[in-house]
């Protein structure tokens, strides 16, 4: 059984480094982009089941990204974890089809379930076409 | 926050000129024509009354004469020749002295000049006169009134002759009259200590004595004698003193009758009177002065109220726009601050599951480690954003102290950093070796901060670069911040020091940031100044005048050098991020 595919894009180095060994330890397979573009990339190279996303980035800011995956792959689930607290930006967020809004800092449980909760989501979609299946994940 | 005590005293000199110009102005224009008017009526007065003078004694002395020849042609007319030659005459001259008592003596002249009959104290029965003047005039006239003349008798006179026509040729009768009459009645015309006056012939000779040392029939010298109808007035001047004369001519043109007086005393109670408006002049001249002194001193009070008022507002608005400032600079901050705390999170759930999933292996000791030392690090980066925070809240006083301007400005874009850095706003800054200023560092702050928010705001989220040059300038330092983001529409670049001007969203800007900084930069005796161009960028120019800190003076530290002292020198301000 496959691990589900996660892709994590935060422009800082040690979030990045730190919350992949913890999610690869919790039983999912973690990619990670430093900015917006890296990520469409990385999406682009198909098998990215949920992307958990930074809103404030240099170059392509997190909204934006979530704009262009979303146009490029509707059924990706889109986790935004930001330490940005603007109301708007949650909503503009939401609005574009991002799945959660998480704020940092927040706890790993919360992050895990969240990620849990978007990949039954996932599955319990019709499967819409090209849409890799979704294993259940291993719980931490 | 007190404001720099400014000098009223221009203010004040200016307000006292203006007033005392506009008060005093037309009040010596008006009484300086009320002046020249009450002059010219005033003299006209005097001349007035100077002729009418001359005139009635002229017309008194033309009656006169005319009673005199009017006598003596009643007794040319009652008498014959004869009958006067046989001793009326002397009958006469007693009645008619006893009518006016006028005449010296009494004589009867025949038509060639012999004095054929004489009544009077002189003895001149037997005289000719046919070569004088007066009867030589005769031949044509019915009447003579002579000039002044000494004549045989050797004494002053002046003589009335009537001509009697009768059918074989004519005879004459004629008075002599003593001078002393005419001259008591012109003598008995005086006015004040210097008016008079007297009678002059024809060739200006004094026929009547003056009050002051011409004797009779001394040359008078004046330069009036031309004929002319009424009366005239000439001012002249004589001996040093300036003289009114009125003068008419009287007797059938024979005698002009002359006053005059000392010009000073006829005009002494105008001169009175202008004393007197002089001094009420003078006294409303002072109540002016006094006036405007009074009503300048309490404009200037009232300006001074109000410079304080504006102070204090301003201080208000100060603390609101550096309240606001901090506000913006809040949600930044927060997001600063919830990474590192994002990442102590994580990593505390990193050691965590190093710890409990299989108990602390030895090979995963190093891990431990690295996480912790990370969480360390994650402490150390919130601890910096706090201490910015507190650094610019803490600094309010306006005092003025030791600053490193270079520092103070990095230390401003290391607090704008945490923000810019993800709005991917990059900074490049160009310092000048300055010495240590002596300014208000934490006025810089508020102004430096604000102007560098604002680059970054002109960026729009798309990112660019700000660049800040600081350049000595003579005894100023420029403080030259351009940014490459959307600039300023030309209509609005005249308003942006204005109070509430804004091009923010609603709710992302008070309008008070830069109204607030030129105030603050005016308060530091300088100037900000702005260009821009709309789609490629904006400077702003801060100059202010540069102030080193003296030798002795550097040695005392102040707050903006010891708040960094404070720090431990750990964190050199600007490599914050």
């Amino acid at each position: 059984m496959s691990r589900p595919r996660l892709l994590l894009i935060d422009d800082e180095d040690a979030f990045r480094e730190t919350v992949g060994k913890l999610l690869n330890h919790r039983g999912f397979d973690v990619s990670t982009a430093s900015d917006g573009a890296q990520g469409i990339r990385a999406v682009l190279r198909g098998g990215i089941e949920i992307v958990i996303l930074d809103v404030k980035m240099a170059g392509l800011d997190g909204i934006e990204t979530l704009r262009e995956l979303k146009r490029i792959q509707p059924d990706l689930e889109v986790i935004i974890l930001t330490g940005h607290l603007l109301k708007s930006t949650e909503q503009e967020g939401l609005k574009l089809g991002a799945f959660a809004y998480l704020t940092k800092p927040c706890t790993v449980p919360d992050m895990v379930q969240t990620i849990v909760a978007a990949l039954d989501a996932r599955a319990q979609r019709p499967a819409s076409s090209g849409a890799p299946e979704a294993p259940a994940p291993r719980h931490a | 926050m007190p404001r720099g005590s400014r000098d009223y005293a221009p203010l004040h000199r200016r307000l006292l000129r203006t007033m005392l110009v506009t008060c005093l102005v037309p009040l010596l224009l008006v009484g300086g024509a009320s002046f020249a008017q009450f002059h010219h009526y005033a003299r006209q007065m005097v001349l007035d009354q100077q002729e009418r003078v001359v005139l009635n004694h002229a017309h008194f002395i033309d009656a006169f004469l005319q009673r005199l020849r009017t006598e003596l042609q009643a007794i040319t007319d009652h008498y014959t020749l004869q009958e006067l030659l046989a001793g009326e005459l002397d009958r006469v001259f007693g009645v008619l002295q006893q009518g006016s008592g006028v005449y010296t003596d009494l004589g009867i002249i025949d038509d060639r000049g012999n004095h054929v009959k004489y009544f009077g104290p002189y003895g001149l029965e037997g005289r000719n006169y046919g070569q004088t003047a007066w009867f030589e005039q005769l031949r044509t006239h019915d009447l003579v009134v002579s000039d002044l003349f000494l004549g045989y008798r050797g004494v002053p006179h002046f003589i009335i002759a009537v001509k009697r026509r009768t059918p074989g040729g004519y005879w004459i009768l004629r008075a002599s009259l003593s001078t002393d009459y005419i001259s008591q009645l012109v003598e008995s015309i005086r006015v004040g200590n210097t008016g008079e006056a007297f009678f002059l012939d024809r060739k200006g000779l004094y026929q009547t004595k003056t009050r002051f040392a011409s004797r009779l029939l001394d040359p008078s010298g004046l330069p009036f004698l031309d004929a002319h109808e009424g009366v005239r007035s000439t001012e002249l001047s004589t001996g040093g003193r300036v003289y009114l004369y009125s003068d008419v001519w009287t007797a059938a043109g024979q005698w002009m009758l002359v006053f005059r007086q000392e010009k000073a005393e006829a005009f002494a109670p105008l001169q009175r009177a202008l004393w007197t408006s002089t001094i009420i002049t003078l006294i409303g001249l002072a109540g002016v002065v006094l006036a405007a002194l009074a009503i300048s001193r309490r404009l200037v009070r009232y300006v001074q109220d109000a410079d304080t008022k504006t102070g204090e507002l301003h201080a208000q608005l100060t603390v609101s726009s550096k309240m606001a400032a901090v506000g913006e600079m809040a949600t930044g901050i927060a997001h600063e601050v919830n990474n590192p705390l994002a990442n102590i999170e994580t990593l505390r759930t990193w050691i965590l599951d190093l710890v409990t999933d299989k108990g602390l292996a030895a090979e995963d000791v190093p891990e431990v480690i690295a996480a912790a030392t990370k969480i360390g690090d994650q402490v150390e980066r919130c601890r910096r954003i706090t201490h910015d925070l507190l650094r610019f809240s803490r600094r309010s006083d306006s005092e003025r102290v030791s600053t490193d301007l270079n520092g103070l400005v990095e230390e401003m874009i290391a607090m704008i950093e945490h923000r810019a850095r993800s709005e991917n706003v990059h900074f490049e800054i160009h310092p000048d070796p300055l010495p240590m200023l002596l300014l208000s560092s934490s006025k810089l702050q508020q102004i430096l901060l604000n102007v560098l928010n604002n680059a970054v705001d002109a960026m729009e989220g798309k990112g660019g670069k700000v660049k800040i040059v600081i350049r000595r300038a003579g005894n100023q330092v420029r403080i030259a911040i351009s940014d490459s983001g959307s600039g300023i529409a030309p209509e609005h670049l005249s308003r942006i020091f204005e109070p509430f001007f804004t091009t923010k969203p609603v709710g992302k800007g008070t309008g008070l940031g830069l109204a607030v900084c030129y105030g603050l930069v005016q308060q530091m005796g300088g100037t900000l100044t702005v260009e821009s161009q709309p789609g490629v960028g904006s400077t702003f120019t801060l100059t202010l005048p540069m102030q080193p800190v003296e030798a002795d003076a550097a040695a005392r530290v102040g707050p903006a050098v010891s708040t960094t002292a404070t720090d431990g020198g750990a964190v050199p301000a600007g490599t914050s991020s």
